[in-house]
């Protein structure tokens, strides 16, 4: 059986980079993985079977919303935008983050 | 609103579920494409690359489906498919299973329906019921004769309890309903009516569909205003719902009425009885009795209910109420021991004694619910067994990854969807069991509603789940601790382990002792009916029928006697009457006390037992009852009046006037001291004139030529065995042409006039006995199965005997053992539990005692008798098997 336990953390964790990364604008999937590929230099590979699960938790919970348009290659592709609450939830996020990973930091003795 | 975006879009996916997934798959196929795109520069195969790297593409579309709310539709439609396929396959089973479910759940329905009517739920429609309280009458003298107390009123207490509380709590009275005819249109239509206080519907809080309730002014006595209020029911059935109703004139048999209100939906009446038409009670019809009318006369038509909203006022109104019914001018027997009770608005929950038949069914619920522990071990033992012989399956399906809650998922799913299933079967059989429950216990309640209705149709659905969920808990865990090595090797038959094994002996040991249970207590109820059923009467009630005047009006009285003595003389005269003659009281239905002078004694004689009652005869009375003569004549035409007076004693009164001396010849004074000697020519047989079941007070008989001003308006005839249905249709045109009111009078045989008495024991015995067969038919189905089943598992085993040497007797033997072996424990253990609970009937048998070892061994022996039956036909099977296909098999 593949692997399909994940903890909390890292379903928060990508949940939180996929609000971050549609901040930039309405993206479909694919773009969305690539972005979080590059930002992170290649270290963070999101895989189809955890990028689309998330982003139907995302829709189940309001904080995206979805709607087929063009791409530029003249497909259609699936958009997901983030809503007001969306961004309210990454703002949380974001500053839970911030504690935990200052918190770690801190632990290992790098601050 | 992102709450709202989030609702909207699961209620998409809920909604377009097919074209979501297509959604999501075409979303995959584009992301499959881009990285497809992206990998451009290895062509070849980049695709396999692509899926390589990205893994399968199909499982992430399922782990996608999973995260929507389609999931778990997906899988319990999944589930149940998968169920009702397994079910189809093992169609002996499946029915199996859901009849015995169905008829243990079913008779728990019926008998719920039952219950929670007459004892829970007050009557439909009343608006805040648990403040309406039904009120009693109590008193030490009544309490002494067995009447704890009794909730029927005459006027003079309801006046006085109206008059003395009104002002505070709202008190009312009104008569159980009857039945009358109602006119509309051409048709005529029989409708039951009940005559009110004109509080009546205010202490009840309704408010009329349409129209108004009654006035006081509208119940005045003196001046009583002919109005009506019909039910809404009647209003739609007979009246099509029009508004025009209100100041309609209806007529109820010649009288007539102006409906002036509409009552509210579903109110019919404060009493299991159906109530269609409320009038006033100025204008309750009954016509004087003793020169006094209804309303000043110590009948007691009424029953009267208040509404209490507090303690205080419930206090109050017992000691406000009990002050009022000591010191009532109006009463006619003033009572100063009596005090007022009060009780829920349902009468089975108050003070009176319960009616016979409906402690009866109290009883009866308990045994059903015997029955349904039954049917619930024999399916869970069903299951059980199915389980084990689907272990090589479910072993399968887990080492293909099925996840534990899955399995038990799918294996309670099955045991649910059995559950469903019986819980249809169960409604039919409620439908027709509760019907004929009613009918069965209370014959003379018109009921207002259907038996099985909302309330029991839900109940019955939500047990049968839960059943079903419970049911299948423990098949379901013994599936899922299979050990996969072990189920999955070749020829690992023997499955069911040591702890499943045990847990199916202690079922059918549990079934086993149930049921000798339920059949202990079918021998004792039948024992007891055929016990009062062969009680002697002192008369023969085969082929005895009577005729019974109830005209109360003394003017029409001379009228129906002497055309009763006509009609009397015309039956003897038919073929097929072997005797008629006419009296003025008919055993069991009405009798009168009176004095009797024994000469040298002043004060008139009582017996200890009550009496001596009378009775008013003319020749031939003893002839047409079968009462027995012991010594001397009956009375003949010649003991007319001026002849010499004359009576005749029953043996209890001769044995206690005459100890050891005959009767005949002595001298009796009926009526005063002074009355003339009458000789005694004749001692009958004792006769039980009240209840079957009594020590019967003594009895004389006077012939009626010489007590001229007695009424005789009763007429007993004793018919041919095969004449009797024809006299009775011949006695019916006859008393119609007399008395054209078929209220004034009843046709009957003896067999109908103590019919309610053997009532509750017949009830006791047919219904003990049909959940006893009930009971027994299960187990035996339970026996047979386990037997079977294990038998099939050890058929490698018998082929092995076989081979050694066994003889076709001796496997039987075996199989025999096996299965009587756990049934004999069940029935020491039913025994045991017979006799512990056999104190809690004793007081409702008659003539056997709940020990009576002839019953206990009966009952002992038909269930060992039927185990073996069960075990049989699997011990034949056994017998048969073939050595060499059974060894090769393996």
């Amino acid at each position: 059986m593949p692997p399909t336990a994940k903890s909390d953390v890292l379903l928060g964790t990508l949940e939180m980079l996929i609000l971050r990364t549609l901040t930039l604008g309405s993206l479909h999937g694919y773009a969305i993985a690539q972005h979080i590929a590059k930002s992170s230099d290649g270290v963070l590979q999101v895989e189809q079977g955890s990028l689309y699960p998330a982003l139907e938790r995302l829709l189940n919970k309001g904080w995206v919303t979805a709607k087929w348009a063009e791409s530029p290659t003249k497909r259609q592709a699936r958009y997901y935008t983030i809503t007001a609450s969306g961004k309210k939830q990454l703002r949380d996020k974001t500053s839970d983050y911030d504690r935990v990973a200052l918190a770690i930091a801190r632990v290992m003795g790098r601050v | 609103m992102s709450l709202l975006d989030g609702l909207r879009h699961r209620l998409y996916v809920l909604r377009h579920g097919e074209a979501y997934s297509l959604e999501t798959d075409r979303e995959l196929r584009f992301h499959v494409e881009l990285t497809h795109l992206a990998y451009k520069r290895d062509t070849i195969d980049a695709e396999l690359r692509a899926r390589k790297t990205l893994g399968n593409a199909t499982y992430y579309r399922e782990e996608v489906r999973a995260m929507t709310p389609l999931s778990w539709i997906d899988r319990i439609r999944q589930d149940a498919g998968y169920a009702w396929r397994g079910l189809l396959r093992t169609p002996a089973f499946t029915l199996t299973v859901i009849a015995t479910l169905g008829l243990g759940i079913g008779v728990n329905a019926a008998m719920y329906s039952f219950l929670d009517r007459v004892f829970v739920r007050p009557p439909a429609g009343v608006v805040g019921a648990d403040a309406v309280r039904r009120l009693y009458l109590a008193s030490p003298d009544q309490a002494s004769r067995g009447v704890p107390a009794y909730g029927s009123f005459t006027y003079g207490r309801v006046v006085a309890l109206r008059e003395r509380l009104g002002d505070t709590i709202p008190v009312a009275g009104y008569s159980p309903s009857g039945g009358t005819l109602i006119r509309v249109g051409e048709s005529l239509d029989s409708v039951r009516q009940t005559f009110v206080t004109p509080e009546y519907f205010g202490v009840l809080r309704l408010q009329p569909t349409i129209g108004r309730f009654f006035a006081a002014e509208e119940s005045v006595i003196a001046d009583p205003r002919m109005v009506a209020v019909i039910s809404e029911e009647l209003w739609r059935r007979s009246f099509a719902a029009s508004p025009s109703i209100i100041g309609r004139v209806i007529e109820l048999k010649t009288r007539r009425f102006t409906v002036i209100g509409v009552a509210p939906r579903d109110f019919t009446g404060v009493e299991a009885n159906r109530v269609d038409i409320w009038l006033p009670m100025s204008t309750f019809p009954v016509p004087p009795s003793n020169g006094r009318p209804w309303y000043q006369s110590g009948g007691n038509y009424f029953r009267m209910i208040a509404r209490v909203e507090t303690p205080a006022l419930m206090t109050k109104l017992t000691a406000a109420g009990t002050a009022a019914l000591r010191n009532n001018p109006l009463d006619l027997r003033p009572d100063t021991t009596l005090s007022l009770l009060t009780g829920p608005l349902t009468e089975a929950g108050g003070p009176s004694k319960l009616d016979s038949n409906v402690a009866v069914s109290a009883r009866i619920g308990a045994v059903a619910f015997i029955v349904l522990l039954i049917a619930y071990a024999n399916v869970a033992n069903m299951l059980m067994l199915r389980a084990s012989s689907r272990r090589r399956e479910i072993a399968v399906r887990r080492a293909l990854g099925v996840s534990t809650p899955r399995l038990y998922g799918q294996l309670i799913t099955e045991s649910v969807l059995l559950g469903l299933l019986s819980s249809a079967v169960a409604l039919l059989f409620a439908m027709w069991a509760g019907t004929a429950l009613r009918r069965l216990l209370l014959p003379n309640v018109h009921w207002a509603t259907a038996a099985v209705d909302m309330r029991v149709t839900a109940v019955t659905i939500g047990v049968a789940f839960v059943i079903g969920c419970i049911v299948g808990i423990f098949p379901a865990a013994m599936s899922a601790s299979v050990r996969l090595s072990d189920a999955l090797k070749l020829g690992a038959k023997h499955s069911s382990g040591g702890r499943s094994r045990r847990v199916q002996t202690s079922l059918l040991v549990l079934q086993a002792a149930l049921s000798v249970i339920l059949l202990v207590g079918a021998g004792l109820f039948v024992r007891s009916f055929d016990n009062v059923r062969s009680i002697d009467l002192g008369y023969d009630p085969d082929g005895l029928l009577t005729v019974t005047s109830y005209v109360q009006d003394k003017s029409r009285e001379p009228m129906v006697a002497s055309s009763f003595a006509q009609m009397a003389e015309r039956l003897r005269a038919r073929p097929g009457v072997v005797a008629a003659a006419m009296s003025a009281n008919v055993p069991m239905a009405g009798n009168m006390f009176s004095w009797l002078f024994v000469p040298g004694n002043d004060s008139a004689y009582r017996h200890p037992s009550g009496g001596p009652t009378i009775n008013y005869v003319t020749p031939g009375y003893f002839e047409a009852t079968g009462v027995r003569l012991v010594a001397g004549r009956g009375f003949t035409a010649e003991d007319r009046a001026g002849a010499a007076p004359v009576i005749v004693v029953d043996a209890r009164l001769a044995s206690a006037l005459w100890p050891g001396r005959s009767a005949l010849g002595q001298c009796l004074r009926p009526g005063t001291a002074t009355a003339a000697c009458a000789t005694v020519v004749g001692v009958v047989e004792g006769v039980q004139q009240f209840r079957v079941i009594e020590s019967t007070a003594p009895q004389y008989y006077l012939p009626s030529a010489q007590h001229p001003g007695v009424l005789l308006d009763a007429i007993v005839v004793r018919a041919e065995g095969g004449a009797v249905a024809q006299t009775l249709t011949a006695m019916r045109n006859e008393v119609r042409t007399i008395l054209p009111d078929q209220s004034d009078w009843a046709v009957r045989t003896m067999g109908q006039i103590l019919e309610p008495q053997m009532r509750p024991w017949r009830m006791g015995a047919i219904l003990f006995a049909g959940l006893g067969l009930l009971a027994l038919v299960v187990a035996a189905i339970g026996i047979y199965g386990v037997v079977a089943y294990s038998m099939s598992q050890r058929s490698h085993e018998m082929g092995v005997r076989i081979a050694l040497g066994a003889q076709a007797k001796d496997i039987v033997d075996l199989v025999l053992a096996s299965g009587l072996r756990v049934v004999i424990v069940g029935i020491v253990l039913g025994i045991g539990g017979a006799l512990l609970l056999g104190r809690l009937v004793a007081s409702q048998l008659f003539g056997v005692v709940p020990n009576d070892p002839s019953i206990l061994i009966g009952a002992a022996v038909t269930m060992c008798a039927i185990a073996g039956a069960a075990c049989l036909i699997p011990g034949w099977r056994a017998a048969r098997v073939d050595p060499v296909t059974s060894l090769r098999s393996e």
